[in-house]
């Protein structure tokens, strides 16, 4: 029997470009680890202070709350250098980066562009449906970018017209989305739609809208997220439907399509 | 019974695209709440959920029976008028609190119901105007705290029933049996072409 290599493949140019999204993303997740295990008690150090010999959870507790501050001085460090990356900042790349406005095929340039103005766009919605503590990965977003780069190459999803909002696009790339793993919603059991559904729902709505308009701002991005997520929050029941359906990509297009224009801003 | 919203409508190009737009239905619907109910003793709140959904409840109403306005456009405008007072009955996003009565018998037996009735008929009347030049009359019985108060009990018992209501208040045929139907409505069956059997 063949011995297993460690490493099949080397890494590509994909890989590689991956690279610092799956460090950030492994941040991420042990960040959101760190603040799911803090205990319930004060950071004033009290146990500290006392100086009868320390419990084991007690030890713990301590190093725990240490890491804890540490981290968050890193946060606000890389907040203060970093400003030009803020969420909202991302988002003037939002509008232009999608593949529902027929720019075909997207330039190289704009991958980093749809990763990272999704990823804000997701943050900004996860407030808006009240999830701010949910944690979301860049680089699932990065993968679904390069399915659908190869998925749009085919000449059939071309629109007529490079003026034309391909709704068909933007559908295909929210369910793509939803499908990466991008956001990781808690399994909430037999409840449908389930969050991480109405987000990228909210999320391919906006996209929609702003399709369909021709102010891109931040404003009109934010904007068009935060009616967005209103109007998806009503259409609970289509949404649901339209994710257990049978053809979730036609379907959420028509949804796409009853729903943007009213919402657009004339 | 007052109709403050149709100068205001009147100022607006374009009503029926307007009208389709979310934010410019949600302005315009606050704006009647305004001017219907000027006086200081009522006061009104608009919960904007409902508000919203009653809007998008429409679209969907609207969209999946706009292919019936090649048949009669007149009739289509006055059947989309009916159906958004329908979704604004069955959503009911406002909320009146009063403490002197109105001179306006529909405002004094179901304020809510009044300003509804008066938005949506001050739309269908602004549009059949722009598209048609017509200006309909509304008849004496809109003033008749009788009539309000059936059509009340009538609409909380089936929203549906706005529809023919308003298209009474507009002259045009009402189908009181299926009005949600807007296949079924005179105007439309009259002028439907009957499919030839080979």
């Amino acid at each position: 029997m063949p011995k297993q290599q460690r490493f099949s493949l080397p890494p590509t140019i994909d890989d590689l470009s991956a690279a610092p999204l799956v460090v950030k993303d492994a941040l991420r997740g042990i960040r959101l680890k760190l603040r799911n295990l803090a205990p319930n008690i004060d950071e004033t150090g009290l146990f500290v202070q006392n100086h009868l010999p320390l419990s084991p959870l007690a030890i713990a507790t301590t190093l725990f709350n240490e890491t804890r501050k540490i981290t968050l001085l890193g946060e606000d460090i890389a907040r203060d250098v970093l400003l030009r990356h803020r969420d909202e900042a991302r988002l003037t790349a939002f509008a232009g980066s999608g593949f529902g406005s027929n720019v075909s095929p997207l330039p190289e340039h704009q991958r980093h562009d749809y990763v990272s103005s999704r990823y804000a766009a997701l943050k900004i919605l996860a407030g808006q449906f009240k999830a701010d503590e949910l944690l979301i990965l860049e680089q699932p977003i990065d993968m679904a970018y390069l399915t659908l780069l190869g998925r749009f190459s085919d000449v059939s999803l071309a629109s007529s017209s490079k003026n034309t909002i391909n709704f068909d696009k933007i559908a295909i790339s929210t369910i793509e989305l939803e499908k990466s793993g991008a956001v990781n919603s808690p399994n909430s059991g037999t409840q449908a739609p389930r969050l991480g559904q109405l987000i990228f729902a909210a999320l391919g709505l906006a996209e929609t809208i702003l399709a369909l308009s021709t102010n891109h701002s931040v404003e009109s991005t934010l904007a068009a997220l935060n009616l967005a997520a209103d109007v998806i929050v009503l259409r609970k029941p289509s949404i649901a439907a339209i994710f257990d359906g049978l053809d979730p990509e036609a379907q959420l297009s028509a949804e796409y399509r009853l729903l943007a224009p009213p919402l657009t801003e004339a | 019974m007052r109709l403050p919203m149709v100068a205001e409508l009147n100022g607006e190009s374009d009503l029926r695209h307007r009208i389709r737009d979310l934010r410019f239905f949600e302005k315009s619907f606050r704006k009647n709440v305004q001017l219907t109910f000027p006086e200081g003793a009522m006061r009104s709140k608009t919960d904007q959920a409902r508000l919203r959904s009653s809007f998008l409840a429409w679209l969907e109403s609207f969209q999946a029976n706009r292919h019936l306005a090649t048949i009669d456009r007149k009739d289509f405008i006055c059947f989309s008028a009916g159906s958004m007072l329908a979704e604004l009955f069955r959503h009911d996003p406002l909320s009146i609190s009063s403490e002197t009565k109105s001179s306006d018998s529909a405002t004094t037996v179901w304020p809510e119901g009044s300003a509804y009735v008066s938005y949506c008929l001050g739309v269908a009347l602004t549009v059949l105007e722009q598209e048609f030049h017509l200006s309909a009359e509304i008849p004496e019985y809109a003033n008749d705290p009788r009539i309000w108060q059936s059509f009340k009990e009538n609409v909380q018992d089936n929203p549906d029933l706005a529809i023919p209501f308003l298209d009474m208040l507009l002259g045009q045929s009402p189908n009181w049996n299926e009005p949600a139907t807007a296949e079924k409505r005179p105007a439309v069956k009259a002028k439907s072409t009957p499919v030839l059997s080979t």
